[in-house]
């Protein structure tokens, strides 16, 4: 029956050329993701996200006048069955506008994943675990299913959700105010991932450490940059494994700007946060106020170091350099025609 | 506040060292043009006309002691700078096991040179001795250098200014190894549990500017400042050595050997350019020569 795969899906994709203007008109939920997402998108590293991340309604695949899903199609993702006879497919694309969008889903990513089979849950987490808007018997839906599947972690990791909902990226409504930068706070799944999770032994845990760029880097490039002190920023991005990652020191699901007296980086708590832990290992003894101050070295050398005089002047000194030199070699070149 | 003065000191070092020592090279560049523009160059790279040496060929224990500080100090300089500057991913736990490999060797070395220098037989721990008639030559030695003399006075196997800087690598050597030392924040010494850092300054320094941990950040920058301390010195001492007595230089890698017939260093100076002779009174001369005893290496 496998076999036939190939075929359906070339048949597929002819149809979905066809309809190809019509399906991007009647999916406005896709072609408008969350601004976060757009950032993320526009990542070379996160393409293997997407590629193994997204997966959408292929509608077009579902020669017009079959009976609705049901839910017993959303099988395991054990054995090819349910979503996965079409998702499992790594031709499964579709043509937006001048893109290539993929619609595939790694089942070997999937089962690696944290979600993949373990003792606990021997089937995995099911596609509809997360994908809840697709367990229903209609068809696939056209609403803004990645929002949805982004926030389906809560359903069973609540502690971490309590925790997110208290802390900045969470949506902060008020009584008679929407949160004017809703649209930019980040969803459980655009720092964490999606089909790729990876499991917490010591190889995901490694992994996750240095993840950092992915987690938050992408969105807080500034952040990013000026993590460049000798020991804790330049290190980390350099592979340290005993280096900080971001979340070491800002916490991870209730995070706060370091103004907010909960905050593990504000003053108030450095001590903890200096003296605490970063992979299993202590890190700062004898951790008192003058030490602490000494904190602003982390995220401040590379400017400290933009502003030093001689730095500048040497820099300066350099492209006026190089710069004389290339007008003098192109002046010569010149001569010569 | 004093702790972001910490941060603009560590930065003020690394932008001071690093745009130093291209001076430097710069300037060893410039010396080696005065090497070919007085035709000292000339003389030696192409006549091969190379100084008179005391004792020839070198020994071999000294030799060997030497390489091992040239190979640990090397490694030393490349896992240290890697530890303050990450410059390829994924070293880190690589390269301070090399640092702390080479800072063991080292360690052991200097105590292995310092008993070769003075409780060996050989004792040679006067040839770096700076005397008086060292620093009464010190000014002819400098001109020398600086291409205003044409030779400097020839006392001993070292001149006043290699004797001076063998001399300083010991101290700083030893201060290295303590400030290093003393950053090995958190491994416990088993008997007396306490860590490095506080047996050798947390205990001390501690109390005075607020911290272990501070006083941790202080040793650093010495461990730092010394650092490139020992890469500048080192730099001028190989090209030095290389510019100045390649023939020593090439006998020292096993690539040739110094001429036996000139190993009493007392031949005129026609003989031995940019060397004079200074015919020194006998105890003078027994404290400067005294060292015949490497003879028996
Ligand atoms: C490529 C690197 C080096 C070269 C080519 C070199 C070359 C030499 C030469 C030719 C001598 C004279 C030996 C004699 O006549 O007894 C010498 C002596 C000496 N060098 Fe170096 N050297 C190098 C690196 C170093 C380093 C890294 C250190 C230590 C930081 C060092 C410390 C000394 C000392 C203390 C002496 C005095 C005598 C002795 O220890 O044998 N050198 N070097
Ligand atoms: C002689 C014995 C020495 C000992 C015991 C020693 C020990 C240490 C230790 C424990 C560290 C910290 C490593 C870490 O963070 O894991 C360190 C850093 C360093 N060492 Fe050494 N070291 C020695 C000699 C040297 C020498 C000879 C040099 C260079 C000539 C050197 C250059 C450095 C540098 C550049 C750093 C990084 C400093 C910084 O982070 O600012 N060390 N050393």
């Amino acid at each position: 029956m496998y076999r036939r795969l190939p075929l359906v899906v070339t048949g597929g994709l002819l149809l979905t050329l066809l309809t190809a203007g019509s399906a991007a008109a009647a999916q406005p939920g896709m072609a408008k993701p969350a601004p976060s997402t757009s950032q993320m998108l526009s990542q070379p590293a996160t393409a293997d996200r997407t590629a193994t991340g997204s997966a959408a309604p292929a509608k077009s695949l579902a020669p017009a006048g079959t009976a609705p899903y049901a839910l017993d199609f959303t099988m395991p993702t054990l054995g090819k069955s349910g979503c996965m006879v079409c998702h499992g497919d790594p031709n499964l694309i579709r043509i937006k506008g001048d893109e290539y969008v993929s619609y595939y889903v790694s089942e070997a990513v999937l089962n690696a994943s944290a979600h993949g089979p373990s003792k606990k849950t021997p089937s995995g987490v099911l596609c509809t675990g997360c994908h809840l808007d697709f367990a229903s018997t209609g068809k696939h839906s056209d609403a803004d299913w990645k929002r949805t599947a982004r926030m389906a972690c809560r359903a069973c990791h609540t502690l971490e959700d309590d925790a997110y909902g208290k802390g900045a990226h969470a949506v902060n409504n008020r009584p008679g105010q929407t949160d004017p930068n809703a649209d930019k706070k980040p969803l459980c799944g655009d720092c964490h991932g999606a089909h790729d999770i990876a499991r917490l032994d010591a190889n995901g845990l490694a992994a996750l450490h240095r993840n950092g760029w992915q987690v938050c880097g992408r969105c807080h490039q500034k952040e990013w940059q000026s993590y460049a002190d000798y020991y804790h920023g330049a290190a980390y991005k350099k592979g340290a494994p005993d280096a900080p990652a971001c979340w070491d020191c800002h916490g991870a699901h209730e995070i706060l700007p370091s103004s907010d007296r909960r905050s593990p980086t504000n003053g108030t708590n450095l001590a903890a946060t200096c003296g605490g832990e970063t992979a299993g290992k202590k890190c700062h003894t004898n951790v008192n106020d003058e030490f602490l101050s000494y904190a602003g070295l982390i995220h401040r050398r590379a400017a400290m170091l933009r502003e030093n005089w001689l730095y500048s002047f040497i820099r300066n000194a350099q492209t006026g350099i190089s710069d004389a030199l290339s007008n003098i070699a192109d002046a010569v070149r010149s001569w010569f025609g | 506040m004093s702790t972001l003065i910490l941060t603009q000191v560590n930065v003020w070092l690394d932008v001071v060292f690093f745009t130093l020592y291209p001076i430097v090279l710069v300037a060893l560049g410039v010396h080696f043009l005065g090497n070919v523009l007085t035709g000292r160059a000339y003389r030696r790279f192409v006549k091969w006309q190379w100084p008179e040496h005391d004792h020839a060929p070198i020994k071999a224990l000294p030799k060997f002691l030497h390489f091992q500080h040239l190979v640990c100090i090397g490694l030393l300089v490349l896992s240290g700078l890697y530890i303050r500057f990450p410059f390829f991913t994924g070293g880190r736990p690589f390269m301070r096991g090399v640092h702390y490999f080479a800072m063991t060797v080292v360690m052991v070395n200097l105590i292995w040179r310092l008993w070769f220098a003075y409780g060996s037989r050989v004792r040679d721990y006067r040839e770096f001795v700076v005397n008086r008639r060292d620093i009464t030559t010190m000014p002819q030695v400098l001109m020398y250098y600086v291409f205003i003399k044409p030779s400097k006075p020839h006392l001993g196997k070292y001149n006043v200014m290699q004797k001076s800087t063998y001399i300083l690598f010991v101290p700083m050597l030893i201060v290295q190894a303590l400030t290093g030392l003393a950053l090995l924040e958190f491994w416990k010494l088993p008997v007396i549990n306490m860590t490095m850092s506080d047996l050798i300054v947390g205990w001390w320094l501690g109390p005075l500017i607020g911290s272990t941990s501070l006083a941790v950040a202080y040793a650093r920058i010495v461990h730092y400042v010394i650092n490139w301390l020992f890469i500048l010195l080192v730099t001028i001492h190989v090209y030095l050595s290389v510019s100045e007595d390649f023939a020593a230089f090439l006998d020292f890698f096993g690539l040739g050997f110094l001429d036996k017939r000139h190993a009493q260093g007392k031949a005129g100076p026609a003989a031995s350019p940019g060397h004079t002779p200074i015919p020194a009174p006998n105890a003078l001369a027994d404290d400067v020569h005294g060292a015949t005893g490497s003879d028996l290496l």
